[in-house]
């Protein structure tokens, strides 16, 4: 019988602390504004794009693009494969933390 | 949290790797921040509780018109004060609404999803449980006791939506619960002053803070 060790339980896309914020952030609501998530995490344009980016290749965030009258509106969505690996990732701190990860 | 993209010198799995039980409930509590912070940033509108204040007050001026400020199981306007305290409950429901539709275009945010699923669901049972015994008691002409059964299941409703939500509404409900239980015998005595003090000045300083804190 294989034991998993911690690091191979923990998502290494989520885990880096820029993207581990856009997840955090985007769990708790339906989704964001890009200016909006900008602000909320204290991001520079690129550093979120590029962190953004990431996350939609791995499947964890949709992001739309709008316009709202003549403003362009980009929103950030988390995806159900996003959620669900972001719960895991917390489920793997919580056992971390209660020593159950070994 | 992992700075590291891999590449110079440790890689993120051997943080992981290292990661000891006080590290990750420090992750844990910095993602609860997070999720939090969103949510402060909330929809909700102080005018809509101020009017609600408004509301309940000229409710209670009404019933007290319309019963001279006995509230007792003979008093044959029951009907009438039924229908007052309805006419409260959606007019300020519609106003919030209203509102919370104006708040959300102003913060660009989307007006009917998720946050606003969970609040219809939150408030769901302390209404419907609310009124079931609402109904119950007045059957029994137990007309005093229905005040304190509102502010109780009224206060729970607005509990539950206050989990998720900026801690003002958590406040609110709070307050109208520990009111309920606190003035039990006084609010079978002096029901319409319960509620012009309960659902109107708990709603006008509720109003009032949210809007000096969130906006109107």
């Amino acid at each position: 019988m294989s034991h998993e060790a911690p690091h191979e339980k923990i998502d290494e896309v989520i885990h880096q602390r820029v993207r581990l914020g856009i997840v955090s952030s985007l769990a708790a609501v339906e989704g964001l504004e890009f200016t909006e998530l900008r602000a909320l995490l204290g991001l520079t344009d690129g550093n979120l794009s590029t962190h953004a980016r990431v996350l939609e290749e791995a499947g964890y965030v949709e992001i739309e693009k709008s316009f709202k009258g003549r403003k362009p509106q980009t929103v950030l969505r988390l995806t159900a494969a996003g959620r669900e690996a972001f719960t895991r990732y917390v489920d793997t701190l919580e056992r971390m933390l209660r020593g159950g990860v070994r | 949290m992992s700075e590291t993209e891999g590449g110079e010198g440790r890689r993120e799995g051997d943080e992981v790797a290292d990661m000891t039980p006080e590290q990750a409930a420090r992750h844990l509590r910095v993602i609860r921040e997070l999720m939090e912070r969103p949510l402060r940033q909330t929809t909700r509108s102080g005018a809509a509780g101020i009017i609600a204040g408004l509301l309940a007050l000229a409710g209670a001026g009404l019933t007290w018109r319309l019963t001279g400020g006995q509230i007792v199981a003979s008093t044959p306007q029951m009907a009438q004060v039924g229908a007052v305290w309805l006419g409260v409950l959606f007019l300020a429901t519609g106003a919030n609404l209203l509102l919370t539709w104006r708040r959300s275009r102003q913060l660009e945010r989307r007006y009917w999803g998720r946050e606003q699923w969970h609040t219809a669901l939150a408030i769901a049972p302390g209404f419907v449980l609310g009124a079931a015994l609402t109904w119950s008691l007045g059957k029994c002409g137990y007309y005093s006791t229905i005040v304190a059964c509102w502010m109780i299941f009224y206060g729970m409703a607005v509990w539950s939506v206050g989990l998720s939500s900026p801690i003002e509404v958590k406040v609110l409900g709070a307050a109208f619960f520990l009111a309920a239980v606190l003035g039990w015998g006084w609010i079978d005595v002096h029901p319409i002053a319960a509620l012009a003090a309960t659902f109107g000045g708990f709603h006008l300083v509720y109003g009032a803070v949210v809007w000096v804190r969130h906006g109107g």
